[in-house]
This record gives C-alpha cells, structure tokens and sequence, in this order.
C-alpha cells in the first residue's frame, strides 16, 4: 500500500508539526507530532510499516500499538483528502 | 556583522513576548530561542502557527484576486519582503496590500467575486486604501491602494507611474512588486507613517533585505525624488547602525535615531509623539509646518464619516491609557 499528496495540498512544518492547507476547499488542518510523522513519512513514498515503525521508535510503544495508531491517523488523513491511497 | 546576527543577539537579550510582537519579531524570536535551547512560550508557538498558515494562504488568495481583475496588480510589502527572510514564515503577515490603477472598481469587482468586508479596523478608513476586504475562508485581508502608503507630505510616483515600473513579484503567478529601490523607499516611508523616527525593529530588517546589494548613492538620489531625503538618511543610518556597517558622521542618525538597544514596547503617547515628531522630518523647513499640520492632523481629526460626539470619547480613552502599552486592546484614538 503506497500513498501520494494530492497536488492542491500544501505544507510547512512547523518546529514538530505540520500545517495543511487544502487549496481546492480553502481548508486548514494541523498535525500534532504524531500526525506529522506519520504523513512525512507517506508523502514521501515510503511504505505504512515504516510510518508505524517511526511511531513506534519514536513514542517507545510496541509495534502492534504503533500500526493500530497509523492505521487510525491514515484513515482520516485519506477521509480528508490529505492523502491519496494509491493501491489496496 | 549581517542583519540577521544583530538581531539575533538583540532576541537573545529579550524577555517580553509583547514587545516582541509590537516590534513584529516574535517569529524570529521564536526560531532563535528554539535554536539556543531555550523555551519557547506557547504565545509564541501559536504565533508560529499562524504565520505557517498565512505563509501557506498567501499564493492561494494571490491567485483569487488575480482570477478576478483585470490589469495589473502590483504587491506591495508583505509576502514580497518576507520572500527576502531565510523564510518567509519568519515574518508576521496579516494582510495583501494591492496597488491597482482604480482600487474602487477594484473593490466593487472582489465584492461581486465574492470578498467581503473585513471585520474592525476603525483606523482603516485614515489609510490611502480601499476598506480591506476577505475571502470567507482565507486567514489574510485584502488592501487595495490607490496610491503608495508613504507620509502626505512627500512627493512618491503617481500610481500610473508606479505601475508602469513595476517587475515581476517573487510569489503568484501574473502579480508584480516595486523595483528593490523603490520598495525599500516604500518600507522606510509607510514605517514613518505609523512609527516617525523610531520604527520597529523589524521595519528596519524589511529595509535591510530589500536594500542588499543595492547602490546607497542611486537610494539617496531616488529619495529625493520623493521628497523624503531626510526620512530615508535616517532610516538608512538606523539600518546601517542594525547591520554594525554605520557611518558615525552621520549626524541625523546619532541625534534621532538609534538602533534598538533592547526590544521594548513603546506606550501609546510615545507612538503618538514618535508619529507626530515624524513630520520634522520632510523635506525643507519650509514644508515642515503643512507637514505637522497633515501628520497631527490625521490623528485628531475624526474618521471619514464619524461624528466629533464619537471621536471625542476616544480621545478621551486614548489620553486615559496614554502610559498603557500601544499593543492593549481597547484603546482607540
């Protein structure tokens, strides 16, 4: 499963979170540390294990915790348009 | 010493997060503390916040507004200066200030667009734009202008002028800026607007990016033209002092204008007196007297449309909080 940022998405981090914007419905969303995470790690084409891995490294919980917290974070990142699913 | 390293020590020695904002430093400020081990307070990560998000609305709403006029449309301040920062999100921005060949018309298309009026701002209507506008959902205001935001007593370009010279803008597609020179003569000019000879700190830094590089002999003679020879000597030996490159026979910037030994915020009466001694510094003395006469004006006459049973109160409210600090809510004058 692979994931892709739509194009009328744009970014700027700020110190560990991120800032969205969605161009196309002029919406604003903010990613607390976990959320920005998980999405830098997506946008940038790497696979969910390795967002669920950095998770997991990062906030010392074990992998099974880690993936269900990505899973949750990405379906409603894709629910808001801020993520692209590419493949099932 | 580069501009940036003089601020930098100039943040490391402050303390108030509202003197930061009231000098419009509190995002650098922030990165700089951040980047020293210390704590940043979570006013000034939510102002972080913020500007990330106006930084990120600013090309989106460019875009609106050129979707909708016709003709040029020339950028003023703002997102063209902060493109001059190591980031653009390191400087506050709350509006688009627009220079259009007929800003009514202007207004009245954007309204029919969909821009509505901006909420407050009772002093805007003293301002040589349009009442500011926004789109609904865009965190930044829209400020048409008929002509440039410099002092009423000098002499800039007419606005056909100014157009007709104007280059392409760093950001948005179709949107042009001023010329580096003239810009930086509009920064200087639109701070002694509001500041007189004691800018903000970061008025002098908007100065100091847009002059790098350029001729200060081709700056001096290019503020004559506008008549504001002595405010741009001032503002240049201030920046100069800023960037440890100062010229100490410069004899207006010893007496009057001193670089920002620590960021402190001014009280309303000195934001007053700072505007109002600003007038001294027009061209000849002989323009000195219509000057006072405009600049102190300005401030005591009632807005365009109010009522002296309305503007007296809030001089009243304004002489009250005079020791207050200019960044308090609730004062008016």
């Amino acid at each position: 499963m692979s994931y892709s940022v739509p194009e009328h998405i744009h970014f700027r981090e700020v110190h560990d979170e991120l800032m969205l914007l969605d161009a196309q419905n002029d919406a604003y969303f903010a990613l607390n540390a976990t959320g920005a995470v998980v999405w830098s790690v997506l946008a940038s084409g790497r696979p969910l294990e390795d967002a669920a891995a950095g998770v997991a490294a990062r906030y010392a919980v074990t992998p099974e915790r880690a993936e269900a917290d990505v899973a949750a974070v990405v379906d409603e990142l894709v629910g808001r348009g801020l993520l692209n699913r590419l493949d099932r | 010493m580069s501009v940036w390293a003089t601020v930098d020590h100039l943040l490391d020695r402050a303390e108030d997060p509202a003197a930061l904002r009231a000098h419009g430093v509190q995002l650098l400020a922030a990165r700089r503390w951040r980047a020293t081990g210390r704590p940043v307070p979570a006013a000034l990560l939510a102002d972080e916040r913020s500007a990330a998000i106006a930084t990120l609305a600013v090309p989106v709403l460019l875009a609106r507004v050129r979707a909708a006029l016709n003709g040029p449309i020339v950028l003023l301040k703002g997102p063209e200066v902060a493109a001059r920062y190591p980031d653009p999100a390191l400087r506050p921005l709350g509006d688009l200030d627009l220079l259009v060949p007929d800003a009514p018309a202007a207004e009245r298309v954007l309204r029919a667009a969909g821009f509505e009026p901006a909420e407050g701002e009772q002093t805007a209507a003293r301002q040589p734009h349009q009442p500011p506008l926004r789109w609904p959902t865009s965190p930044l205001r829209v400020e048409l202008h008929h002509t440039l935001p410099v002092p009423a007593w000098c002499r800039p370009p007419p606005a056909d002028q100014v157009l007709a010279a104007a280059v392409p803008a760093a950001i948005g597609d179709g949107i042009l800026t001023l010329p580096p020179a003239a810009h930086a003569l509009l920064l200087a000019g639109h701070a002694w607007v509001h500041y007189g000879p004691r800018p903000r700190l970061r008025d002098l830094v908007d100065v100091a990016v847009m002059t790098d590089g350029l001729d200060p002999a081709e700056m001096a003679d290019l503020a004559r033209t506008w008549d504001l020879p002595r405010v741009w000597q001032a503002t240049a030996g201030a920046v100069a002092a800023l960037c440890c490159s100062l010229d100490p026979s410069s004899t207006p910037w010893r007496r009057w204008v001193t670089p920002v030994p620590v960021i402190r915020e001014r009280t309303v009466a000195q934001e007053h007196l700072m505007r109002w001694l600003g007038a001294f510094w027009a061209p000849s003395p002989r323009a000195v007297p219509r000057a006072v006469v405009l600049t102190v004006g300005r401030d005591l006459r009632p807005l365009p449309g109010e009522a002296w049973s309305t503007k007296l109160p809030r001089m009243g409210q304004t002489v009250r909080s005079a020791l207050a600090p200019g960044s308090r809510p609730n004062r008016s004058g």
